[in-house]
């Protein structure tokens, strides 16, 4: 197990490496980003001085060096637009945004695994036929259109939800829903095809002749096994939830690192910007990592296969 | 399901609604997909209005369901005086254009790494999968608003950095499956026989991945779609005045407060044509390949 970890420990590692490389190109994506940040009225003079303060004039590979070096110490690049440190905003309102992204993933899990898991046990039947709808619409619906109408029914319509803000959580109710109901239907089909799977087992078969009540076959013999594809789809989900929250945070106005990233690209703070991927990314290779762990220790034949490989 | 040997025995009989009939998703979804590309092709013909034409003396007359709502603009018009279901109508040919090429350029990255590494395997397949591994951790929809944002928004720079981050899928599925027929006995004919590799993945492996690569392309195009209407919404997908369904919700959202329909109408549409393609999508992977349901 220590070696598994250790194994995966050090492609995250190199992934992240990587990951901050594609989050530091990102300004030169578009050619000097000096001229960018003079604007259309600044002269050469003045995108040479910006070149000299921000050391573009040198080697990209030692300004990568500089950057993530500076990042290791806490020190994300200084804000254009806030005039302040990144990490002095950014921490706060990434803090916001994984509240926010925890109560939505909970959100998801909450309708995604019961409904998943009846779908399997009654399969083919109306339980099975309406989980399938449920999905199907989730996936269909834009988020920031079905942040939209949740606005027109519950805050003008029905008055009962503020509109935007995060200050209770009272604010949290509409935006977890348009998030977690964005990640549920990845989530509701494999519950459903890992719970099927697993109901035919042989294992589930001599559970069942032994005569375990069907209830604990059902939730502790079949779902045990039928989770752990689950469990890697939920951290890619909950990785893509926090990227959802650009959009969702923005129709709700809430004060986090989505909305951040959305208004600092509008107001062209690079270094913001540049912080924010960093840190969405970086929080991405987390999750996956903490996936593959707990898929693990879950599931022993990955540790062999991994070992083998 | 069963083969279907009774057919012999009694032709007249065993008349039978082919497989993709009866799935009322595919067909459900495909009627819904005409619509909506019929709408695209025709909106020349079918526009009451020029699209562009604005009216300041006409603005925000609300649909023909409403009380003062008049048969001169059916789906009423917004802001500043465009006729709704001229733009509605336009608006289709900008989500199928971004949907489809969108998939293209994507299909075609996908396709060549997942190909490659499935099927030269080793060393080659542990970088290609590093690769689409790191491009799953970055964050889409930020990425793609900052590129917008950089390079200036335009329609070819929407599909370009779409069609640059929405090939992963297209590589773990191609992947996967050329891994699994890469040793089939076909493959090994054709080595025997002297093929070339080229020609190998050509003629014996490419044939084989259609389905796949149009299954994937469906769930990518209904991907491209709603991406490109977020980024508009977001203000950074196509410039106005073009008339796409996620610009028409940016502008219609000041007015949710006493006229909803601005932006029920575009989501709507948007909604419907995602849904239409997801269900083609799902049902031809039902049609072509009943095992792999779930």
């Amino acid at each position: 197990m220590l070696r598994f970890v250790l194994r995966r420990s050090g492609s995250a590692l190199i992934l992240m490496v990587v990951v901050s490389f594609v989050a530091f190109m990102l300004i030169f994506a578009a050619g000097d980003p000096a001229v960018k940040l003079a604007g259309e009225a600044g002269s050469a003079a003045d995108a040479a001085r910006i070149r000299a303060f921000y050391g573009f004039d040198q080697p990209i590979y030692l300004q990568f060096l500089h950057w993530i070096g500076a990042a290791l110490h806490g020190n994300l690049g200084h804000s254009l637009y806030f005039d302040q440190p990144v990490s002095a905003i950014l921490f706060d309102r990434l803090g916001t945004t994984l509240l926010l992204g925890l109560v939505s993933f909970i959100f998801a899990l909450a309708i995604s695994l019961p409904l998943g898991i009846a779908a399997a046990r009654w399969q083919n039947t109306w339980i099975d036929r309406t989980a399938l709808i449920v999905a199907v619409i989730g996936q269909a619906m834009p988020t920031f259109w079905f942040a939209l109408l949740l606005v027109v029914m519950f805050s003008v319509i029905w008055p009962i939800l503020p509109t935007s803000g995060s200050e209770t959580w009272r604010h949290f109710i509409m935006p977890s829903v348009v998030l977690g109901y964005f990640a549920a239907p990845a989530i509701m089909r494999l519950t459903r095809s890992g719970m099927i799977l697993a109901l035919e087992t042989d294992y589930v078969r001599t559970a069942r002749a032994l005569g375990i009540a069907p209830r604990k076959v059902l939730l502790k013999y079949a779902l045990r096994n039928a989770v752990i594809p689950v469990v890697s789809v939920s951290a890619a989900q909950f990785g893509y939830m926090l990227a959802g929250s650009v959009v969702v945070e923005s129709v709700f106005a809430i004060n986090g690192a989505g909305r951040l990233a959305w208004e600092s690209i509008l107001r062209s703070d690079l270094p913001t910007v540049q912080a924010l991927v960093l840190c969405f990314s970086l929080i991405y290779v987390i999750l996956t990592f903490v996936a593959d762990v707990l898929n693990a220790w879950l599931d022993p034949r990955m540790r062999l296969a991994d070992a083998r490989a | 399901m069963p083969a279907h040997s009774d057919a012999a025995s009694a032709p007249a009989a065993a008349w039978r609604m082919p497989r993709w009939a009866r799935h009322s998703g595919l067909v459900a979804g495909g009627i819904i997909l005409a619509i909506i590309f019929l709408m695209g092709l025709l909106a020349p013909v079918l526009a009451p209005y020029n699209p562009y034409d604005q009216n300041l003396l006409a603005r925000i007359v609300p649909p023909i369901w409403h009380e003062t709502g008049t048969w001169a603009h059916p789906l009423g018009t917004d802001h500043l005086g465009r006729d709704y279901l001229s733009r509605l109508l336009y608006g289709a040919r900008v989500s199928v254009f971004i949907g489809v090429t969108v998939a293209f350029v994507s299909g075609i990255i996908g396709t060549v790494l997942g190909v490659t590494a499935g099927y030269f395997g080793g060393k080659t397949d542990t970088v290609i999968s590093f690769i689409i591994t790191a491009r799953l951790a970055l964050p889409v929809i930020l990425v793609a608003l900052a590129v917008v944002a950089l390079f200036g928004s335009s329609l070819s720079v929407v599909v370009g950095v779409l069609g640059l981050l929405l090939w992963d899928r297209f590589a773990l599925v191609m992947r996967a499956t050329t891994q699994q027929i890469r040793d089939a006995d076909f493959v090994m004919a054709a080595k025997v026989q002297g093929a070339s590799t080229w020609q190998i993945i050509m003629q014996e492996i490419m044939p084989n991945l259609a389905t796949n690569i149009t299954v994937v392309a469906t769930l990518e195009i209904a991907q491209a779609i709603v991406l490109e209407a977020a980024l508009s919404f977001l203000g950074l997908g196509v410039p106005p005045p073009l008339p796409s369904w996620g610009l028409m919700l940016a502008e219609g959202k000041s007015f949710i407060l006493f006229d909803p329909w601005l932006i029920t109408i575009p989501g709507m549409l948007l909604f419907g044509l995602v849904l239409a393609i997801n269900l083609v999508g799902d049902g031809l992977r039902d049609v072509t390949a009943p095992d792999s349901r779930n």
